[in-house]
């Protein structure tokens, strides 16, 4: 318990400058109207549920489509190379050490001369051009989805530490057309991928969300599943990036309050999970029959801690 | 084995005097198939050359080939009489085609002896004729065309010929020697390319060795150079009956017309015969193959054969004795008699015969394969793959026994589980999912039929399924392929799972109720019920399972009986066993249906049961029906026309179905076609859709709706009623949707979507447990939507059926769902619900130990912590 105290003033003592979230979305070129409406609204939908659903800043939140004309509060401009050029250049100007910036690609990919290229209208955004883009964010995390088909070729030019890069093809040899950018706007803008039921997705939960969900279409359509998707994430940042902005639920908010009583019982909380995170990652080595003792026990005083923290008018 | 020849050109008969002309003349015409005229250019040449012994070989040769055998002996005596050892050879295959053994083989061995210049083929004739005595001295003499052929060079083409036969014979020994076989008949065609002979020993030999393709290409080069050749012509006949084409009877009979005293074509039509459950007609089959050989070990199995599944055990036991003294090795006796148990389903007693088989040779691999493959069949899987591993390695080439056993290799990815008095055998990924409702369709199944027929089936009752079709049909038949959706063996029932199939292609509930149907049909019958009626009783059982599962009538079967097409009962077996096309198989199903809703409805279902004992009882159809329906067959006929004129004589009225592709037409032209005769139901029916499609519905309607009035029973995918109800559901019509989506679904067992759409209207219409029962029927054909099974959950909540909530979240979990913590305590709450606090408990600690900060999981948790300690404290 005295270990729990000492947490909890050291998280009251964390700095209330925290990290921000930035998201730029993009929908390529659609080649038919089919595509083209497919890749606008998945791009919409992530965009709005940024800022209205996850309390990402307007201002941190980049949507790039063909047709910008067709939702003109949502999108800022054309999906051109030039203009996501120029979107990167404001969002290095904006971003501090330690933000959280999501890219996510959302169209038709190819593969040409032993590279990957991202469809755009105009020039193509390839592996090494988006790697200039990124070049700049070295204090930043990374997260860079590509939804495209041959988008697999992107994976290795841009792994890196500090960054996650999410592909929905394993290399730029699968090149048709995916399935992947539909459940994974789902997984980020529903809570159905969110199995450790924190509230939030992590990259990594949607990323499982969507490799399950694209193996289950292919399956139910009898087809022979052409897109294997690929994370890359040397760090093993996936598990703990949200997409979330600041107050908008997880562990931080939870966990700091200015109620000395709160943030006591917060920390008992966190003291609780921890013991409930040891006693599952030794599960093999305990008897059945204890664990299972164990960790009712552990998870039942959980409960009710969660209780004193509604008695006491804490977060949820 | 045999080291590469010369090429050697038989120049037969080249640079020919008159004489020689003549008789080339003789050959040529035999060869071509005109008989007639060569024996009597044969006749003709011998008049001036009495004694010239290679004429009077091709002579007497023609004469076997037509089964003209007495003839051939007479020929062969001319000159074996007049001291030539040259004929003996041929006097002696003459002999042995009549079953004159003892002199067979003494007119082998003495041509043998002399060194006759067709010594040779005398030795490869003397070993068969031991081999079928059971003479282990057959192998030495086939071992010696092997030495012969590796001593000598030059060897003719018949000679080639009989090493190639000795080499074939050697086979089951050294699988190696098939291909040296083939080699030597190769060898045999090259040297004389005229003769039919070795060509047709190829073929034949390819398709013993499962090539059918190879076979039909080597027969075939025969048939046009001699389309009269019997041999060619049974062997052909055997090709397509193993490949399933339609005519191989037709061809074997042709053959007999050719050669009636052809004892293996008679054989061969007494098989097929028995399969047809014809057994008078295949005994009587037999009975002149052995007027013309008494010996024949193979006329006297099928024989035995026919009078085995007559029940005449007398007579059985009798034929059998008689193969036996003549080889008491002939393991094919039970061969062929476990062959034709499983052609008749008597999977038990197939396996006693082969067994039987082994036993008599341990090399008979044609057994070991039958007795593996039957074992499999009774649900003993590691006997049955001992069995089949032993045939392999003995024959190596038999594509259903190395399909068999890569079928099971993948067995140990199956879950076998015992539940109640089943056995379930379920794919590991789909186990969870499907086993809870393969258990409660299948007793409910045994129940409803066993209490109806009053017989219960032998405990476990198996039930295979199989999420690949090539799997099931491997399972089935040994290949991939099959057309059928389910099998029963009697105890071990084996289905395509809802994942084989493309959904809306099946149903796999009503399969199931069908496959055990077949499982009390085949065991009140003691499995001899004829396939007509054990078919026809399992599809008016899916029937009267529930509404709209089973066959019902559709425009082929209309236009069938329109065209007096139907199958009189007395053949109704042929529909199945060798039908002219796949849509005779459909069609026979479905009159087999009416013929036992018939008699059930006019005598009652005793006499449907008294069928199956009497059947049991080894009683012919004719004496069932006139026994248990006072009418022969040709009355029953009458009647059953009568009766499907009675129930569907308004669609024959209405349904006038063009024998060739309908012509493409104009909608205009359709709506006048359909206006100038609106009792066509076809008519209105395509005016209908034609208006549909150019998006004029309200113009649409009277056409469906006429065509509906038609012909109401018409459930394929343009069903008046399906699109009746699609106009009604865009209107939001609801009561006339709900109208005719139950009409069409009373004749309609695969359409999820229909299900799925007949289920909203009746929720929307606040009729939650009709909707509830529509969903239930969508998982027959496709249990694996997790959202059906969520709207099912939702449904029982507020109809207050904790067990249906129970079960449609447990199979929301068995469907791997990525929120697999949501999953569990969805499935606890409903446990709860149900009042079992200790399954909730484990179910949600599962969730909690998945997703710890769970909130409403923890709630949960609580609840039950506290209500438990409540009931401990007032306790």
């Amino acid at each position: 318990m005295r270990r729990a105290i000492v947490l909890a003033a050291l998280l009251v003592a964390t700095p209330a400058v925290a990290a921000e979230g930035h998201l730029v979305v993009v929908a390529g070129l659609g080649g038919d109207p089919q595509f083209r409406d497919l890749f606008h609204e998945q791009a919409v939908a992530l965009a709005s549920a940024a800022e209205t659903r996850f309390g990402l800043a307007a201002e941190n939140v980049y949507c790039l489509t063909e047709k910008p004309e067709r939702d003109p509060t949502t999108i800022d401009q054309r999906s051109t190379l030039e203009n996501l050029t120029s979107v990167f250049e404001k969002l290095t100007a904006r971003v501090r050490p330690g933000d959280r910036v999501f890219v996510v690609l959302i169209g038709h990919g190819s593969f040409r001369s032993g590279e990957g290229r991202f469809n755009l209208p105009g020039p193509d955004l390839t592996p090494s051009g988006l790697a200039r883009l990124l070049e700049p964010l070295d204090d930043q995390e990374v997260v860079l989805v590509s939804t495209a088909s041959a988008s697999g070729a992107f994976a290795e030019p841009l792994a890196g530490p500090g960054r996650v890069v999410v592909t929905a093809t394993k290399s730029g040899q699968e090149r048709n057309q995916t399935v992947f950018g539909e459940h994974f706007v789902t997984a980020l803008t529903t809570q159905g991928a969110d199995v450790d039921k924190d509230g939030r997705v992590s990259i990594l939960e949607a990323y499982a969300y969507t490799t399950r969900e694209v193996e289950r279409f292919y399956e139910s359509e009898n087809r022979l599943q052409t897109e294997h998707a690929r994370l890359e994430d040397e760090g093993q940042l996936a598990r703990r990036l949200f997409l979330q902005g600041e107050g908008h639920g997880g562990a931080e908010a939870e966990t700091a309050s200015d109620d000395p009583a709160l943030a006591s019982l917060y920390a008992a909380r966190r003291d609780l999970e921890d013991q409930i995170e040891t006693l599952r990652a030794g599960k093999d080595e305990i008897a059945p029959e204890s664990y299972a003792e164990q960790l009712e026990t552990l998870l039942l005083e959980l409960a009710l801690q969660n209780e004193s923290i509604d008695a006491a008018g804490g977060e949820r | 084995m045999i080291p590469r020849l010369a090429l050697v050109l038989v120049a037969t008969l080249a640079g020919a005097l008159p004489a020689e002309a003549q008789l080339r003349g003789a050959v040529i015409a035999a060869r071509s198939g005109r008989y007639d005229a060569a024996i009597a250019a044969f006749e003709d040449w011998s008049t001036e050359n009495p004694d010239a012994p290679a004429g009077h070989r091709y002579w007497a040769k023609t004469l076997l080939e037509i089964g003209r055998y007495d003839e051939a002996e007479q020929v062969a005596r001319r000159l074996v009489d007049g001291g030539s050892p040259e004929l003996l050879n041929v006097l002696g295959e003459a002999l042995a085609a009549r079953g004159r053994l003892d002199e067979a083989e003494d007119a082998f061995s003495r041509a043998i002896a002399a060194e006759a210049a067709d010594a040779l083929v005398a030795r490869v004739n003397r070993g068969r004729l031991r081999e079928r005595r059971g003479d282990p001295r057959a192998e030495a003499d086939y071992e010696a065309l092997i030495d012969a052929y590796n001593a000598r060079s030059g060897l003719a083409a018949e000679e080639l010929l009989a090493v190639g036969v000795a080499c074939h014979q050697l086979g089951p020994s050294d699988p190696q020697l098939y291909k040296d076989a083939l080699r030597a008949f190769d060898e045999a065609i090259a040297a004389d390319p005229g003769d039919p002979a070795p060509r047709v020993a190829r073929g034949a030999l390819y398709l013993e060795k499962y090539d059918s393709v190879a076979a039909r290409d080597a027969l075939k080069t025969v048939l046009e150079m001699n389309p009269s050749h019997p041999g060619a012509l049974l062997a052909m006949a055997r090709t397509m009956d193993f490949d399933g084409d339609q005519g191989a009877l037709a061809l074997a009979r042709r053959a007999l017309e050719v050669a009636p005293s052809r004892v293996d074509t008679r054989v061969w039509v007494a098989e097929a015969l028995l399969e047809l459950e014809s057994y008078e007609e295949a005994i009587a089959e037999a009975e002149r193959a052995l007027e013309t050989d008494p010996s024949s070990l193979e006329a006297l199995s099928v024989a035995a054969g026919g009078r085995y599944l007559q029940g005449d055990e007398a007579a059985f036991g009798a034929l059998r004795d008689r193969v036996l003294a003549l080889n008491p090795r002939h393991a094919d006796l039970y061969n062929t008699l476990a062959e034709l148990c499983v052609r008749n389903r008597l999977y038990e007693e197939a396996v006693d015969f082969a067994r039987e088989a082994v036993r008599l040779d341990p090399r008979s691999w044609r057994g070991h394969g039958t007795l593996g493959v039957n074992l499999l069949r009774l649900g003993d899987i590691e006997a049955g793959r001992a069995s089949l591993e032993a045939s392999f390695a003995g024959d190596p080439y038999n594509v259903w026994t190395k399909n068999t056993l890569d079928l099971l290799d993948t067995f140990d990815r199956y879950e076998t589980k015992r539940v109640g008095r089943l056995e379930l055998f379920v794919r590991q990924e789909e186990a969870a999912l499907l086993e809870p409702y393969v258990a409660q369709v299948a007793d409910e199944a045994l129940e409803a039929l066993e209490g109806r027929y009053g017989y219960r089936v032998a405990e476990p009752v198996r039930i295979e399924v199989f999420p690949s079709h090539a799997d099931f049909s491997v399972r089935t038949v040994g290949l991939a392929g099959l057309g059928a959706l389910g099998v029963c063996f009697g105890r071990v029932v084996a289905i395509d799972s809802p994942s084989a199939r493309p959904r809306g292609e099946f149903n796999w509930a009503s399969t199931l109720w069908h496959e055990l149907a077949h499982s009390v049909t085949l065991g009140l019958s003691d499995h001899r019920v004829p396939r007509w009626l054990t078919e026809g009783i399992s599809v008016y059982e899916e029937r009267r399972a529930r509404p709209g599962w089973g066959d019902d009538v559709n425009l082929d079967f209309i236009a069938a009986f329109e065209r007096e097409a139907l199958l009189p009962i007395e053949s109704l077996n042929d529909g199945f066993v060798r039908p002219e096309g796949p849509e005779q198989v459909a069609r026979s199903y479905y009159q087999a249906s009416l013929v036992v809703e018939l008699i059930e409805r006019d005598y009652g279902f005793e006499a449907v049961r008294g069928l199956l004992r009497g059947y049991r009882d080894r009683r012919s159809t004719e004496e069932l029906f006139q026994s248990l329906l006072g009418l022969d067959l040709d009355e029953f006929d009458a009647r059953f026309q009568a009766f499907v004129r009675e129930r569907f004589g308004h669609a024959v009225e209405a349904v006038d179905v063009p024998e060739g592709p309908a012509r493409r037409r104009h909608r205009d032209e359709l709506v006048e076609g359909a206006d100038e005769d609106p009792g066509d139901f076809l008519a209105q029916l395509a005016a209908g859709k034609a208006l549909l499609e150019n998006r004029q519905p309200e113009k649409a309607r009277p056409y469906l709706e006429r065509a509906l009035e038609l012909f109401p029973e018409y459930a394929e995918g343009d069903s008046p009623s399906w699109l009746l109800a699609q106009l009604a559901l865009e209107e939001g019509d609801l009561q006339t949707a709900r109208k005719h989506l139950e009409a069409f679904l009373a004749f309609n067992e695969t359409h999820y979507d229909a299900h799925l759409r007949l289920a909203s209207v009746a929720e929307e219409l606040g009729d939650p447990a009709a909707a509830a029962r529509w969903l239930e029927r969508a998982l027959c054909i496709d249990p694996s939507e997790a959202a059906v099974h969520l709207r099912l959950a939702e449904l029982y909540e507020s109809l207050g059926d904790t067990g249906g909530v129970v079960r449609a979240r447990r199979s929301v979990l068995d469907l791997d769902p990525v929120d697999r913590p949501e999953a569990l305590y969805q499935l606890a709450r409903a446990h709860w619900g149900a009042g079992d606090a200790a399954a909730a408990r484990r179910v949600v600690l599962e969730a909690l130990e998945l997703a710890p900060r769970f909130r409403r999981a923890q709630a949960l948790l609580l609840e039950l912590h506290r209500a438990r300690n409540a009931t401990e404290g007032e306790s």
